[in-house]
């Protein structure tokens, strides 16, 4: 009965003047954001969604009314059948559903032709198209099942005027709402909005380009929570259909309940970090160490949960009673020993004091956790996913002594599910990319990257973009210029800069503070490409 | 045979609709009539399953709310106003479905029903491009799918000029015959026409349940229908049976 019902409701919702109404107003939203935005020249289309809030406020009310409608149809036919209501309503709600989840194929359409023309290859695709699909499927779900339920309830015509504030409720036009209550760019105001909006977090800040999309595990865990609420709202529905509270509908509404706090607990945990350049990255404050760092060798794995077991060569250069490291609080120590031994040692924070008094030594550590941070442009850029990272070089992903500038020896190996770019020497071999050289700092990028060799120059840039030319041409034109400021990352102060070009140029993101300068280290050069505008 | 027992009903608490209902409808046209609000919707409305009073009503020992019930009943409610954008043969399809004829029969049952109601020319039109008369005789074919015992008429009539009556009246008569139909009507055109049995709702109660030709001699001469409405409306609260 229950497949007969869909059946009928298919065949009606298909041939309705709205289903096809509303299709047409999103391929044309979807369509003008698409050539507004330019994105048919830009890099990363699978930003197109994030970037663009309206999109999704226009889909969000397109299914909530369209859901109210097909909810206020009559149902005679199925009546003269003696069709239970709620069973009627059931499968009129599920085949409103699923008919709404096929306006996924809309975004498809339009990314299978922004491939064509931008070739990022078969991975940056198919993750785009999952990305775009599951986002879309919690949109769809929460605004139909609202929609249905609202038009359930309220049967009169005004019924579609509740479209409008539950659109803003979940949409980013709440945000000046929350920021009012709970207090304008705060840590909070944003996680409490970035929990209860359906557009895209940090959609406000500007996207690392070569991520790709952004698929990690806040994503899963804020669809999974907008799925629980769409959940929640069809078990209230079920009740209403029913007239009366049955035990599976109130189990269902207690689990939903209970699930949404554990999402929303969970939300709280792996949202991003904020962080201020001064304390994450240019440390300028320290007390000069008796230690140099001579190398750093072992295995790094980089994914979401990144980890590595490393040897640090240390060695003492003056007088100290104990040797304090800096790094990153979110990598946790599962074991360090000095030469083979265990030592004490504590952590406050980024720091790390090991009780250690030999004059030449090797750290074997042993570290896990996950890295996101947001600077307080919104932006998240200093991160491990299973597709991409951004450990600049001032991040202390491996451990580092501040105000150390001597030059190490680098001998790693490093896991990486996508193209990895570095400062050291690189090459892959059997899926593990082989890092080594000399430098007084590492940095690792990693994402849909690729180079370009000008000049004798390497250029690392995204491997999506078709304005890149215009950004050779743009440094060349810079580097020429006579008077050329640089960033400086010992002084995070400007300077004037008249040395050679480097050999290697990174033309990706890189707002760290830098006010998009350059920024020069002694083997490479930091431009930043980012997101041209 | 459809029977009731001790049905009653409320929308509110103490104050009833329906009082302690109890009927037996054998083959034949019953026709229930009463005046607008003694009850004859909500008590169509407890046999089609829509509303749930206490007391039993069963179809040959089947309960009303199973879906066995369900293809034992045809019923055709007041306004035949289903999805305009399906064709004709579209909702006789999908009824014959609902009602449990098998996936190899329903064409040749749509066709059967088509032909019996003279609606088969009409089969890939959609219902919104048809007249009235052919909606309800669209209305009765898909009371005919599944071949139901018990048929249920919501006010047929309500709204249809006599010529186009007295044509709805030989079709119901064809298609039905034989079965146990209930008719809700207070149009006196019906009872005469159609009336095998009488079963008159008054507040909630049923005043009289009886053939059509002990109604008409019921009062001991010859009466007008009018006459023996208004007598039997103000039997009040005495049931005759």
């Amino acid at each position: 009965m229950f497949l007969n019902l869909i059946k009928l409701n298919f065949k009606l919702i298909f041939r309705s003047a709205v289903f096809w109404i509303c299709s047409v107003i999103f391929i044309f939203a979807f369509g003008l954001t698409v050539f507004m935005y330019d994105y048919l020249e830009f890099v990363n289309y699978s930003l197109i969604l994030s970037q663009s809030g309206y999109i999704i406020i226009i889909l969000f009310i397109l299914c909530f009314i369209s859901a109210v409608y097909f909810s206020h149809n009559k149902t005679v036919l199925e009546q003269s059948c003696l069709t239970p209501v709620h069973i009627v309503y059931k499968s009129k709600f599920a085949a409103v559903l699923i008919s709404f989840m096929t306006f996924c194929i809309i975004p498809v359409c339009f990314f299978l032709v922004l491939e064509i023309i931008e070739k990022n290859g078969i991975l940056f695709f198919s993750l785009t198209i999952l990305y775009m699909v599951i986002y879309l499927i919690g949109i769809i779900s929460v605004a139909t099942t609202l929609g249905f339920l609202t038009g359930y309830i309220v049967r009169p015509f005004y019924a579609y005027i509740f479209s409008i504030p539950f659109a803003v409720i979940f949409s980013i036009l709440f945000q000046n709402t929350i920021f009012k209550i709970f207090g304008y760019y705060k840590d909070i105001s944003f996680r409490i909005y970035h929990m209860i909006t359906m557009n895209s977090f940090f959609g406000e800040g500007v996207e690392v380009e070569y991520r790709g999309p952004n698929l990690n595990i806040l994503f899963l865990i804020k669809f999974l929570m907008t799925m629980v609420v769409a959940l929640l709202l069809c078990f209230i529905l079920f009740q209403v259909l029913r007239g009366k509270v049955r035990t599976f509908s109130a189990v269902g509404t207690v689990f939903c309940v209970a699930a949404y706090i554990g999402l929303a607990a969970a939300f709280w945990k792996y949202h991003p970090v904020r962080y201020n350049d001064l304390e994450k990255l240019y440390i300028l404050d320290y007390k000069q160490q008796p230690y140099e760092i001579t190398s750093y060798s072992g295995d790094i794995n980089l994914k979401e949960w990144s980890d590595y077991s490393i040897s640090v060569g240390i060695k003492k250069t003056g007088e100290a009673d104990g040797l304090t490291l800096r790094l990153d609080q979110s990598m946790k120590i599962k074991s360090l020993d000095i030469d083979g031994k265990d030592v004490d040692y504590k952590r406050f924070g980024d720091i790390l004091e090991i009780d250690c008094n030999k004059e030449e030594f090797t750290l074997n550590l042993s570290c896990g956790g996950r890295i996101s941070y947001v600077n307080e442009l919104h932006s998240v850029n200093i991160y491990t996913t299973n597709t991409s990272c951004a450990l600049p070089p001032e991040f202390a992903f491996l451990p580092k002594i501040d105000g150390d500038k001597s030059k190490k020896q680098y001998d790693l190996s490093v896991k990486s599910n996508n193209t990895l770019i570095s400062n050291l020497d690189f090459n892959k071999e059997n899926g593990v990319y082989k890092l080594s050289g000399n430098s007084q700092n590492m940095c690792l990028f990693s994402g849909f990257l690729t180079q370009t060799e000008i000049d004798g120059i390497t250029f690392y840039h995204a491997s999506c973009s078709r304005k890149l030319q215009k950004s050779f041409e743009a440094y060349y034109s810079r580097m020429n210029s006579n008077s050329i400021s640089v960033f400086n990352p010992d002084t995070y102060d400007l300077e004037k800069y008249s040395g050679d070009e480097k050999s290697k140029v990174f033309m990706i993101y890189y707002l760290y503070g830098n006010n998009n300068f350059f920024v020069v280290y002694d083997d490479y050069m930091m431009y930043n490409y980012g997101y041209p505008i | 045979m459809l029977t009731i027992n001790n049905l009653n009903f409320g929308y509110k608490k103490n104050v009833p609709v329906l009082k302690d209902i109890n009927l037996t409808l054998d083959s034949g046209f019953s026709l229930l009539v009463g005046e607008n609000g003694s009850g004859k919707s909500t008590l169509i409305n407890c046999m089609t399953g829509v509303l749930c009073g206490s007391g039993k009503i069963e179809i040959d020992g089947v309960p009303c709310g199973s879906r066995e019930y369900a293809r034992c009943v045809s019923y055709l409610p007041q306004t035949f106003d289903v999805y305009p954008a399906l064709k004709v043969g579209e909702i006789l399809e999908f009824v014959a479905g609902l009602k449990g004829v098998p996936k190899k029969e329903v064409k040749q049952a749509v066709k059967d029903a088509a032909q019996r109601t003279n609606t088969e020319s009409f089969l890939e039109t959609k219902f919104k491009k048809c007249s009235q008369g052919m909606k309800r005789r669209v209305g009765i074919a898909s009371a005919l799918m599944g071949d139901a015992d018990v048929i249920i008429l919501d006010e047929p009539t309500a709204g249809v000029d006599p010529k186009e009556r007295r044509q709805f009246y030989r079709t119901i008569k064809e298609c039905f015959a034989g079965k146990t139909v209930l008719i809700s009507t207070h149009i006196l055109d019906d009872i005469e026409s159609l009336a095998d049995n009488i079963i008159m709702l008054s507040r909630g109660k049923i005043t009289c349940n009886m053939p059509y030709s002990e109604f008409i001699s019921s009062l001991g001469r010859e009466a007008t229908l009018e006459e023996l409405w208004i007598h039997y409306q103000e039997a009040g609260n005495d049931t005759v049976e």
